[in-house]
C-alpha cells in the first residue's frame, strides 16, 4: 500500500484524485469551487518544478509501470492542460453542480496522467478515465437528447479504449514489453497487428477522417461550461500520444491534410456555432497531425506549439459562444446577430480568439502554425503545403469571420442580452491576454518546445505573406457579402458520417429484420396450408365420410396386410433378378 | 424575434458599441470596403518592392498569397452552396435523439436582458 502511494504521488494525478474526493465531501459550495481552481494551479506548479527524468516506477507482475516520465514533450502538454483546467474552472465559477466539478477534475487529471505515463498499461487506464469522466459533461445538460448523444459519445470513446487494450496485449506478445515510446521504426507495411490497433485507438480520439464525427455530434450537446473543458483535453491527449508513438509516420501527413480540408466546408454550412467550433477543432488537429507525420524536430516543435496555442484560442472561442448562449439560450447563427451592442467585452475577447486562430501577426496562431507550414515546405511536400495554406484561408472563413460576425454583427437579431458574468469575463480576459502575449513574445513558448528552435516568425516575408492571405480573403468576404453571394444562416442541420449509424444502419437492420420475419411468416403459413391439406386429404379417406370408413376395421386390416405382403413380395422379386 | 427598435436608447451602450453602431450605415460600410481594398492593394504593391524568399518558386510571385487567399475564400463559399443542398436537412431530422431541435434547459442559463440589474 505504501509503495502504491509512493508511486502515485510522483504524478500530479493524485492532486486531482484528492481534489475530486474533497469536492464530493465538502458541503460548502464556495470551498468546492476553490478546490477546482487550486488543484490545477498546484498541478502546474508541480509539473513546472519536476526535473526531466522518470519517477513513480512500479511493477505489476512482469510489467514495468511508469507514472511520471518528465521530458520537454510531456511537460509542455502537462502545463497547458493544467492551465486549461484552471481557466475552465474559473469560467464555471457560477455553476453549482458537483457532478460536473468532480467530472472536470477527474477528466483533466486523467488527461494529465496520460501525458506523463511511461507505459501502455497506465496509458490505458487514463485513456478510459478521460472517456468515463468526460461523458458527464454531456449528460449534465440533463435532457433525453443529451443522454442519447452521451451514449453515442461513450460508444466511440470506450471503443477506442477496447481497441487500445487489445493492441497493447498483442504488442506485449510480440515485443515483450509495454513501454510507451516510438512504437516502430518502419513504415506501416512492417507494423504488427498490435501497432495497428494502437494507431487506430489513437486515431479515434484524434478524430481522424471517418472516425471524427463523435466530436461534432457530442461537443455541441455538452453543457456550456462542459464544452469549454471538452475542447481542451481528449483530442490533444491523442495528438500527444501520436507525437510520442508515431513521429515521422508518413501516412499521418496525408491523414492530417485531409483533416485540415473537409471540416472547412462542414463548418461553413453549419448553423450551430458550437458545432462550427467542433469542426474547426477538427481542422486544427489536422495541422498537428501533419506535423507529427513530417516528424522532423521543427515539425514536432510545430505540433507542440500549435497544440499549446490552439488549446487557448479554441477554449476562448468556446467560452465566448458559451457566454452568449448563457445569456440568450442559443448558439445558433440564425438566431443571433448584432450583439456587439450589449456584449462588447465578450465580442472583444471573441475577436481576439478569432484573430489568434486565423493566425494574424501578433496573435498566438501566427507563431505556432507557421512552424508546421514551414516544416512541410522544408521537407518539400508542395501539395501538402498548398493544402495547409488553403486550409489557413479556410480557418479565417469559419472561425475568424463566421463565429464573431454572425454572433455579434450581421443582421440585428433584436436580442439585447446583458454582458457575461464577471467570472466568465475574467476567464476570457486571461485567455485572450495569453493569446496575445504568446503571439507578441513567442520566446518563452519556443523555449518550452521539445527541441531547439531555429525559427524566426517575424520576418518581412512571413508577415506580409500572411497579411496578404488574410486581408485578401477578408476582401473576398466583404465583396461576396455586398454582392449578396454570402449564404444566409438558416435553421438546419447537415448530414455527416454519423448518419451512417444514426439512420442508415438502423434502417438496414430494420429492413433485414422485416425481411426475415416476412419470409418466416410466409414459410410457416405455407407449411400450415400444406398440413391442413394433408389432414383434409387423410380425413377424406379415413374420416367418418371416407372410403376407408365404409369397411369394418378388421377388413381394413386385412386389406393393408395384403398390400404389405404384396410389397414384400415385389421387393423379393426384385432381389431374385 | 423582436424587431429592432428604431428609437432605441443607445446612450447606455458602451463607447465601443456606440462606435460600432456607425457601421450600420451603408455609406460607412462602403468606405470600410474601400479601406480594405486599399490595404490589399498596398500589400500587393509591397511585394514589388522586395524579393520574397520562399521555399517554393511560386511563393516569389508578386501578391501570390493574396491571390491564393482571395480565390480560396471564394471557392469555399461557392462550394458550400452546393454542399448545403446535398447535406442540409431540417433541424428536427434526428428527432429527439439529438439536441439540435431542443432548447437548452432554461434553469441552467443566466438569461438576462441588458439594463436588468
Amino acid at each position: 500500500m505504501s509503495e502504491f502511494i509512493t508511486v502515485l504521488s510522483a504524478s500530479p494525478i493524485w492532486l486531482f484524485l484528492v481534489g475530486a474526493l474533497l469536492v464530493m465531501l465538502i458541503p460548502v459550495a464556495t470551498f468546492r469551487l476553490a478546490v477546482t481552481l487550486v488543484v490545477p494551479i498546484l498541478a502546474g506548479w508541480m509539473i513546472w518544478n519536476t526535473p526531466d527524468g522518470v519517477f513513480g516506477v512500479g511493477r505489476i507482475e512482469t510489467l514495468d509501470i511508469i507514472l511520471m516520465r518528465m521530458d520537454p514533450l510531456s511537460r509542455i502538454f502537462g502545463l497547458i492542460f493544467s492551465f486549461a483546467a484552471f481557466l475552465a474552472a474559473l469560467y464555471a465559477w457560477h455553476v453549482r453542480d458537483t457532478v460536473q466539478q468532480v467530472a472536470t477534475l477527474l477528466y483533466a487529471g486523467s488527461a494529465i496522467g496520460a501525458v506523463f505515463c511511461g507505459d501502455l498499461i497506465t496509458l490505458f487506464f487514463f485513456w478510459e478515465g478521460t472517456s468515463l469522466a468526460s461523458v458527464f459533461l454531456i449528460w449534465q445538460r440533463g435532457t433525453e437528447a443529451a443522454f442519447r448523444t452521451g451514449m453515442r459519445y461513450l460508444v466511440w470513446q470506450i471503443g477506442s479504449g477496447v481497441i487500445l487494450i487489445a493492441g497493447i496485449a498483442i504488442y506485449y506478445g510480440t515485443e515483450g514489453n509495454v513501454s510507451f515510446d516510438k512504437m516502430t521504426g518502419g513504415g506501416p507495411e512492417t507494423w504488427t497487428l498490435g501497432v495497428w490497433f494502437i494507431f487506430i485507438a489513437f486515431g479515434i480520439k484524434a478524430a481522424f477522417p471517418l472516425m471524427h464525427n463523435w466530436l461534432q455530434d457530442s461537443y455541441p450537446a455538452a453543457t456550456i461550461t462542459g464544452a469549454v473543458t471538452l475542447s481542451a483535453f481528449t483530442t490533444k491527449m491523442a495528438i500527444y500520444c501520436l507525437a510520442r508513438g508515431f513521429p515521422g509516420t508518413e501516412m499521418l501527413i496525408y491523414i492530417g491534410a485531409v483533416m485540415t480540408l473537409f471540416p472547412i466546408f462542414f463548418a461553413e454550412i453549419e448553423n450551430d456555432l458550437r458545432r462550427v467550433l467542433a469542426y474547426s477543432l477538427n481542422n486544427q488537429l489536422g495541422f498537428m497531425v501533419v506535423g507529427v507525420g513530417v516528424g522532423t524536430e521543427m515539425a514536432l516543435n510545430g505540433t507542440a506549439s500549435h497544440a499549446f496555442a490552439h488549446i487557448l484560442y479554441k477554449g476562448l472561442l468556446f467560452m465566448a459562444v458559451g457566454a452568449v448562449m448563457f445569456r440568450t439560450g442559443t448558439s445558433k447563427a440564425s438566431e443571433l446577430g448584432g450583439l456587439y451592442r450589449t456584449m462588447p467585452w465578450t465580442m472583444t475577447f471573441c475577436i481576439v480568439g478569432a484573430m489568434s486562430i486565423s493566425a494574424f501577426p501578433l496573435f498566438s496562431g501566427f507563431i505556432a502554425k507557421s512552424l508546421i507550414l514551414d516544416a512541410t515546405a522544408t521537407e518539400q511536400y508542395p501539395v501538402i503545403w498548398a493544402i495547409l495554406v488553403f486550409a489557413s484561408a479556410g480557418v479565417l472563413s469559419h472561425s475568424g469571420i463566421k463565429i464573431p460576425y454572425f454572433t455579434f454583427f450581421a443582421h440585428d437579431s433584436g436580442k439585447r442580452p446583458a454582458e457575461a458574468p464577471m467570472n466568465m469575463l475574467l476567464a476570457m480576459g486571461i485567455t485572450a491576454a495569453a493569446c496575445i502575449l504568446v503571439g507578441v513574445f513567442p520566446a518563452p513558448l519556443y523555449a518550452m518546445l521539445p527541441y531547439d528552435v531555429n525559427y524566426v516568425p517575424y520576418t518581412i516575408d512571413h508577415v506580409v505573406g500572411q497579411l496578404q492571405l488574410l486581408m485578401f480573403a477578408l476582401l473576398a468576404f466583404a465583396l461576396l457579402m455586398r454582392g449578396g453571394f454570402f449564404p444566409e444562416e438558416k435553421r438546419s442541420i447537415n448530414l455527416d458520417t454519423d448518419w451512417s449509424y444514426r439512420v442508415f444502419a438502423p434502417a438496414v437492420f430494420g429492413f433485414t429484420a422485416r425481411f426475415i420475419s416476412t419470409v418466416w411468416e410466409e414459410i410457416t403459413r405455407g407449411f400450415g396450408i400444406l398440413l391442413k391439406a394433408t389432414f383434409s386429404f387423410l380425413e377424406s379417406i379415413y374420416g367418418p365420410e371416407g372410403r376407408a370408413a365404409q369397411l369394418q376395421p378388421t377388413g381394413t386390416m386385412v386389406l393393408w396386410l395384403a398390400v404389405l405382403l404384396g410389397a414384400a413380395l415385389s421387393v423379393n422379386l426384385l432381389d431374385l433378378r | 424575434m423582436t424587431p429592432p427598435d428604431k428609437n432605441e436608447d443607445t446612450s447606455r451602450f458602451s463607447a465601443l458599441s456606440r462606435l460600432l453602431l456607425l457601421t450600420e450605415s451603408d455609406a460607412v460600410r462602403k468606405k470600410l470596403t474601400w479601406g480594405l481594398v486599399a490595404i490589399c492593394a498596398a500589400l500587393a504593391v509591397f511585394d514589388l518592392l522586395y524579393h520574397r524568399h520562399g521555399k517554393f518558386e511560386i511563393e516569389t510571385l508578386p501578391a501570390f498569397y493574396g491571390i491564393f487567399g482571395f480565390l480560396a475564400f471564394a471557392f469555399i463559399i461557392f462550394a458550400t452552396k452546393v454542399l448545403k443542398k446535398l447535406l442540409g436537412r431540417p433541424e428536427d431530422y434526428y428527432g429527439e435523439g439529438a439536441v439540435d431541435s431542443e432548447d437548452y434547459p432554461a434553469r441552467k442559463l443566466g438569461l438576462k436582458e441588458f439594463g436588468d440589474e
